[in-house]
């Protein structure tokens, strides 16, 4: 009895205790995949102690909530394109972000904190690959494309398969990694031959692999960690780096402005940023490349031809203008 | 009566002639108006050329624009930026100068553009400077070790200093420190290195992130400064057709007309009027072509500017097929291929010539031949014997055609010669791009071969090497490694980028010095005579490089003698009052058509493997790096002489 006391005394203390440190409960807009949100949430409870209340919506929604007002109160954005961080961090919605370990973020995710003044730190980086459906290829007598330049090539008629970049940050990605590589005019010409090539496109890119994968057909777009589970499965697929270099994206993390608990939103970044969050997320949940020197690798990204990138401008690449112009001129052509 | 009939008759004279003066007034202003709008127009025209032509010109360096940062080398990149820069402050003048001042603050925007582009450049060059340091450093390092980790990760930092973008960067890094874990308590002179070139405050991994993220803002501002040059451009173009609006024009236009009708009603004589005027008009529409730019060639009297009537309408009829450029260099030929004409550009580089003509005893006769695409003219001096003495012909120029067209159905033709100062422009431009390149690579392979150097000596001394064959093998790498290096250094030399340790030196006494080292240089078949001035000559210059021109120039004289020769060395001072060197042979002499050549680097008279062909080009740049002028002339069959000349220091 005594001992069932004390136990009670104990469990009591320690209650009591946690409820003094006790963390407000963080609202938190997921913009990666639901796996990785819903291992954010729980690994931040159980070793953080940080509760939160994770709501999972696209990138482009999230940029609409806040430009709306934010009136729902949410604290924090965490993960979604780079892009889309950055234009709300241009259009003053986003709180500064401080870490005390900004010495150990690699290169590239201090690199968006500096181009959003402050406003969003890079979280994890993906890169994009062209999807191959060999089996289809062949069938057909195709040869595997090499290049960004081979997918205007009018035998690939109908083959491709790619998310509508209004609405896919893959297929952005893609157009803006064509535009990096192929400046000007030279560009409209090429989007313009792929876009001939292309059968249809799907509402985000994820959706665009179901018929690649299907067999519907041959090529489409992809960010390599998206796709790695579904090459493991299935020998008829494969990825192809283009020779040009390709691009990457970045996913980021921001202080939504006016968030009511500002200071634990910028501990909730802080420990997103570490190893304890991020290894699980790198080797199992996301496979994306995670921002802290001390994450292990991405099972995705051993492979060291994967690395042939282009030297990618997120700043130029990200403002809204751009976008316009790159969006308008897809969406001019037919 | 017959007073009452003159006296009406007089009255209607009068009046007609009132009339007929009217006519002619109105004629008169017509006319004169229609000149003055045809001269407007024709300036309008003009301005218009000049703006779509500066339009073109922003194309143009717009073109330039996208194969400029391409991590040139510092020396490329700087040439190039000057030469647009220079380009676009040139642009800006030419539209200030057409008024077109509306484009000024969009030209002041991308010329401020360039500067911050040209600012971060060189930020960037600073990094890249070090960066090959550390490249330096690391490529040294590998070689040292053979420690299993150490070897990773001097092969991550290899790896790192390649890298192209943040997120390679970043991955190698992540591999680096995972793997520096391993090794970081060990203490050793390597761990050291490393430990310093990856963390200390010229690291690898801050330094490529600057230069990346560099980079990418130039990329940026590149593009910038290329689209808002496009931009103008076509603004301009767009603008241009708007500015030919002719005002006045439309409430003029209905006077003339009816002036027109009365002028073609009431007056034969005043058609003749219109005629003769229209006719004036035309002289003076062909005087504003720059009839200045005509010499006319008369065998008896020669050159004079007064143009008569049918010069006039023959070079109206010319004007097609000339190019409306400054400096034309052309000669007009009739059917004999005597000369007509000539361009004053011609005449002024053939001055000297074309006066022995006007100046020549009347006895002799001129004889001008078309030959071997060359334009002849020579005078044969009367002999007694009448027959022509092959010796009395005195050749007065021989000029190269550059192209020969007929004029119209004419029976004369137009022919245009190739400039010797364009020749020599052309070739001196081509010796400065041949510098640069020349420049880059060799410093690249430089900084290469110093590694190769340093390795082959560590490897030499190392105590692990036994075998005396093992040595003989470096020896040998080692001989050939120091003679790359002098080859590079003339290299170097070539394209002035070596460090010049300038003093001053009396001339005279260097040639002094230098003569017994020459003797042994020449050979003995070869008498070498110094020829100096009394007085000292004194000037700035790095003696050593001097000394070595002067014995190049003396063995390329004595490779040029092939029995028994003389090679002499002068000391002067020249009308300019600059101090020249010139060292002369009665060698073999040079072909004309390779003395244009002989100054670029590997260009060699000799046979392959006799020499590398560097020794006129090394002493090209040092002169040109100088500040001095180096001058060659060559006879084939009567020796060659090159003169070198430097300011002089008067103390």
């Amino acid at each position: 009895m005594k001992t069932c006391r004390s136990l009670l005394l104990l469990s009591f203390l320690t209650l009591s205790s946690l409820s003094v440190a006790q963390e407000p409960t963080l609202k938190v807009y997921c913009s990666a995949k639901p796996n990785s949100c819903l291992w954010l949430k729980e690994q931040m409870l159980s070793e953080f102690k940080m509760p939160s209340q994770v709501q999972v919506k696209s990138s482009g929604d999230v940029l609409n909530l806040i430009e709306a007002g934010n009136e729902a109160g949410f604290d924090i954005w965490w993960g979604g394109t780079g892009d889309t961080h950055l234009k709300a961090a241009e259009n003053n919605l986003l709180a500064p972000i401080f870490l005390n370990n900004l010495e150990q973020q690699l290169f590239w995710s201090r690199n968006i904190l500096e181009i959003s003044k402050q406003r969003s730190i890079g979280i994890y980086a993906g890169i994009l690959g062209i999807m191959i459906n060999k089996k289809v290829l062949s069938e057909l007598n195709l040869e595997i494309p090499q290049c960004w330049s081979d997918l205007g090539d009018t035998r690939y008629k109908s083959q491709i398969i790619i998310g509508d970049p209004n609405l896919s940050g893959t297929a952005y990605t893609f157009l803006s990694t064509l535009f990096q590589i192929y400046k000007g005019k030279k560009t409209r010409q090429m989007v313009s031959d792929i876009k001939q090539n292309v059968r249809r496109t799907t509402k985000s890119g994820h959706k665009a692999l179901t018929p690649l994968i299907a067999g519907e057909n041959g090529i489409s777009i992809a960010f390599i960690h998206d796709v790695v589970s579904v090459l493991d499965d299935n020998d008829d697929l494969e990825v192809i780096i283009p020779c040009e270099g390709t691009g990457y994206e970045i996913g980021a993390a921001s202080i939504i402005k006016n968030s009511p608990h500002s200071d634990a939103a910028q501990r909730f970044i802080e420990f997103s940023t570490y190893p304890e969050i991020q290894n699980s997320l790198a080797a199992d949940i996301g496979l994306q490349l995670y921002s802290n020197i001390h994450s292990v690798k991405s099972r995705a990204y051993f492979d060291d031809r994967y690395f042939n990138l282009i030297n990618y401008d997120f700043f130029t690449y990200s403002r809204p203008q751009v976008r316009q112009r790159i969006l308008d001129m897809w969406n001019a052509l037919d | 009566m017959n007073n009452l009939f003159s006296l009406k008759n007089k009255s209607r004279l009068i009046s007609l002639l009132f009339l007929f003066f009217l006519i002619c007034l109105s004629s008169v202003l017509y006319l004169s108006e229609g000149f003055y709008r045809n001269h407007q127009t024709l300036i309008n025209n003009q301005n218009n050329n000049k703006l779509l032509l500066s339009a073109i010109d922003l194309m143009q360096v717009s073109q330039t624009l996208n194969g400029l940062d391409k991590q040139r080398s510092p020396s490329v990149f700087s040439y190039e930026y000057t030469q647009i820069s220079q380009k676009y402050r040139q642009i800006k003048a030419d539209l200030e100068a057409l008024n077109a001042v509306e484009y000024d603050t969009q030209l002041e925007e991308i010329i401020a553009l360039l500067d911050s582009f040209n600012s971060v450049v060189k930020v960037r060059n600073d990094y890249n400077y070090r960066k090959n340091n550390l490249r330096v450093t690391v490529d040294n390092g590998i070689n040292l070790n053979a420690n299993n980790e150490k070897l990773y990760l001097w092969n991550l930092l290899k790896s790192a200093i390649d890298a192209k973008n943040l997120l390679s960067l970043g991955e190698l890094y992540r591999d680096f420190i995972h793997v520096f874990e391993l090794v970081e308590n060990d203490n050793d002179a390597e761990s050291k290195i490393i430990n310093n070139i990856s963390f200390g405050s010229l690291n690898v991994f801050s330094t490529l992130e600057k230069i990346i993220s560099l980079n990418v803002v130039l990329n940026r501002n590149l593009e910038e400064i290329v689209s808002k040059t496009n931009t103008l451009s076509s603004e301009i173009i767009l603008n241009s057709d708007n500015r030919i609006v002719d005002k006045g024009f439309i409430e003029t236009k209905s006077i003339y007309f009816l002036s027109l009708a009365f002028v073609l009603l009431f007056s034969l004589y005043l058609v003749i009027t219109t005629f003769s005027l229209i006719r004036k008009n035309r002289k003076v529409m062909v005087s504003l072509s720059d009839i200045s730019d005509l010499k006319m060639f008369d065998e008896n009297s020669i050159i004079s500017t007064d143009l008569n009537d049918k010069d006039l309408l023959f070079y109206s009829k010319m004007i097609p097929f000339i190019v409306r450029e400054n400096n034309a260099n052309y000669i007009v030929l009739n059917k004999n291929d005597n000369p007509i004409y000539f361009s004053k550009a011609f005449y002024q580089q053939n001055k000297a010539a074309l006066l022995k003509v006007q100046e020549r005893d009347h006895h002799d006769r001129l004889i001008y031949q078309v030959q071997d695409n060359h334009y002849f003219l020579s005078l044969a001096h009367n002999q007694q014997n009448e027959a022509l003495d092959l010796d009395a012909i005195e050749p007065l120029f021989s000029v190269e055609i550059a192209s020969a067209q007929k004029l119209g159905s004419s029976e004369f033709r137009l022919v245009f010669i190739k400039s010797e100062s364009d020749e020599q422009t052309k070739q001196s431009e081509r010796l400065d791009s041949l510098a640069i390149i020349t420049g880059a690579v060799a410093h690249d392979i430089n900084n290469m071969i110093s590694v190769i150097v340093s390795s082959l000596g560590i490897l030499r001394d190392s105590k692990s090497l036994t075998l005396s064959e093992d040595g003989k093998v470096i020896d040998r790498a080692l001989f050939s490694a120091d003679k790359s290096i002098s080859l590079i250094d003339r290299l170097l030399t070539f394209s002035r980028c070596k460090k010049l340790a300038p003093e001053l030196v009396e001339i005279n006494d260097l040639l002094e010095g230098l003569y017994e080292v020459i003797g042994f240089a020449t050979g003995e078949k070869v008498k070498v005579e110094l020829v100096l001035t009394d007085k000292p000559l004194y000037t700035y210059i790095d003696p050593g490089q001097l000394e070595t021109s002067i014995i190049n120039l003396c063995i390329n004289s004595s490779n040029a003698i092939q029995n028994e020769g003389v090679i002499r060395i002068s000391s002067k001072v020249n009308a300019a009052d600059k101090l020249t060197i010139s060292v002369e042979d009665n060698g073999h002499g040079i072909p004309k058509n390779i003395q244009g050549r002989v100054f670029e680097p590997f260009f060699t008279g000799r046979k392959k493997g006799e020499g590398h062909g560097l020794g006129l080009s090394m002493v090209y740049g040092f002169v040109k790096q100088s500040g001095g002028s180096i001058e060659l002339s060559s006879q084939v069959g009567q020796g060659t002489l090159v003169s070198i000349s430097f300011s002089l220091k008067h103390s």
